[in-house]
């Protein structure tokens, strides 16, 4: 079991374990984390309410990421519906113009799980297929806002406080603007110009 | 007065959405144990043994075109008071002012003094107030600077970029000035109301780099009703980062001006005032994101006439070594713990070992 574990850990891209450790482990247990199962649209829904929360610790590429951890690498999905048993019945003519019986349908899972998260945003299409629309320019962007804002906002605050402040794209700019001009934030034009154009891409 | 700022804060709560309205708080709470027989005695509500609290609320109102309000209460060993209360408008990068009831910026340490904002149980030295051993006026009637330095007045402040990484952020400030007779007592001179007719003064310059940042702060100005005692405080921080290690220092004195008429002064009045100087290093390693090991050394230093009622000597010191521990369970609520060993000379006893267990709730 341990070696399975191992493989499936070691299969995965590296990033992915990491950023699952840095975005989603950070306000969450391991145990609440990964203690649920759901479906592949429903885990999209749960990271993007989480990004909503929090856009700058979990960007849009992450979610893309996390997602995919989630239902590919750490198999947190529900389990394949199972069919219906047959039943064994004395056999009947059965008149030629009447429907085949209703046990036979195949089920289909139409309520959500008891434990998904109330209030998630509305039904998200689909997953891209891989990361190609970003470009190398937007990977770097990402990491250089992620860089700044854990170098200049933890000079004072907890991470997960600004993290949670910077929810509307107007109120983390002012909020930026007057961080800025703290004596001694150290945070100069470029990073701001920086920080800026990560905002506009999250929002 | 304080019902009107509290009046204040929850007009502003009530119209929070005419403007758009950032909220903040903290709660922290904080239980110190010291060892030895009769500890010093503490201000605190249940006495230096026992447990403290701090509750902070701050609503900040945008209100367009770089106009916003502050509003900061807090609630601790003192009771209620309003910590902040200014209006601000940022005009330039280079140049923004605010008026109103003030947090100076003195020092390093001041601008998070929240407890949200520091990672160990206990302020630095420097910054120390009824939190320290032997405090009172008896004994080294408290630290350098108050934290947090609340004052009422007006301040002109900036940045200007020097290079594409560094720059200089500057303030300076005029605001109605310390309180005291014969030192200064910190708790009047948060009062609202002025004692005299000379303003205080002071600034603050910071140079920042990537990883890096120097400042300087001073303040001065008279604290007696007749304009006759002058204090002068000076000071200079460093702030150096390594990827997970941040280190902080600083090192900050105040010469205080003594009333040469006043009688019971332990000896011969030569030069009437007194030198404090104090200062701390602090290296802070996130082990992981969630544990943050801190240690911690700092001290005080006196030097000059003890005030008449203070049983110290002219050069008594204080010195504190500190292994804490910061761990956030969640983005709102972190636990706090150390160990503090105090060491002091020339005062009635040596040493004391402290232990503190803190929680904070922030939002």
């Amino acid at each position: 079991m341990l070696a399975l574990v191992l493989a499936l850990t070691l299969a995965a891209p590296p990033n992915a374990r990491l950023a699952w450790e840095r975005k989603c482990l950070y306000c969450h247990s391991e145990e609440v984390a990964e203690g649920h199962r759901y479906t592949e649209p429903q885990w999209r829904r749960v990271v993007e309410k989480m990004r909503l929360k929090a856009p700058l610790l979990i960007s849009k590429a992450d979610a893309v990421l996390l997602t995919r951890y989630a239902t590919q690498t750490l198999k947190l999905v529900l389990p394949p519906a199972r069919p219906t048993p047959m039943v064994v019945a004395p056999l009947k003519p059965v008149p030629v113009d009447k429907p085949p019986a209703d046990e036979l349908k195949t089920p289909v899972m139409t309520d959500l799980p008891a434990d998904l998260p109330a209030d998630l945003p509305p039904e998200l299409p689909p997953t891209p297929p891989d990361d190609s629309l970003r470009t190398n320019a937007d990977d770097e962007l990402d990491q250089q806002a992620t860089a700044l804002i854990q170098a200049r906002c933890s000079k004072c605050h907890a991470l997960g406080r600004v993290y949670g402040r910077l929810d509307t794209y107007e109120r983390s700019l002012t909020t930026l603007e007057r961080m800025r001009l703290k004596t001694g934030s150290g945070i100069t034009d470029d990073d701001l110009a920086v920080l800026e154009r990560y905002l506009r891409a999250q929002f | 007065m304080t019902r009107w700022w509290v009046g204040a804060l929850v007009l502003a709560a009530a119209s929070a959405h005419a403007f758009d309205v950032t909220a903040a708080g903290s709660a922290a709470v904080d239980y110190r144990y010291v060892s030895g027989p009769n500890p010093p005695e503490n201000p605190s509500t249940l006495g230096i043994t026992g447990l403290t609290y701090e509750v902070a609320q701050k609503l900040v109102a945008e209100v367009g075109h770089g106009v916003s309000f502050t509003v900061k209460a807090c609630a601790g060993c003192h009771g209620l008071e309003v910590d902040q209360g200014f209006g601000e408008v940022r005009v330039k990068r280079f140049f923004n002012v605010r008026a109103g009831r003030l947090n100076l910026p003195f020092g390093e340490f001041n601008l998070r003094h929240d407890p949200t904002n520091f990672t160990t149980p206990s302020k630095p030295l420097p910054y120390a107030m009824g939190d320290m051993l032997w405090y009172g006026r008896e004994g080294f009637n408290l630290g350098i600077v108050p934290a947090p330095f609340v004052d009422n007045g007006v301040e002109v402040y900036g940045s200007l970029s020097l290079s594409k990484k560094v720059q200089l952020d500057y303030s300076a400030y005029v605001v109605k000035g310390l309180v005291g007779d014969n030192d200064i007592d910190w708790a009047r001179s948060r009062n609202y109301l002025d004692i005299n007719r000379t303003p205080a003064g002071g600034g603050r310059v910071v140079l920042t780099g990537e990883d890096w940042a120097v400042g300087a702060s001073f303040t001065g100005g008279t604290y007696d009703p007749k304009d006759t005692l002058h204090y002068l405080m000076g000071g200079l921080d460093l702030y150096l980062r390594f990827g997970p290690v941040v280190f902080r220092a600083e090192g900050l004195a105040r010469r205080t001006d003594l009333d040469p008429t006043a009688t019971g002064y332990a000896y011969q009045v030569i030069d009437s005032w007194f030198l404090k100087v104090g200062w701390y290093g602090q290296v802070d390693w996130a082990i992981i994101p969630q544990l943050t090991l801190v240690l911690r050394s700092d001290g005080l230093q006196h030097f000059g006439l003890p005030i008449p009622e203070s049983s110290i000597q002219p050069n008594a010191r204080v010195l504190r070594q500190t292994v804490a521990l910061m761990g956030r369970v969640n983005e709102n609520f972190a636990i706090k713990a150390d160990y503090e060993l105090w060491t002091v000379t020339d005062a009635p006893f040596t040493a004391r070992h402290l232990a503190r267990l803190g929680v904070v709730v922030g939002y």
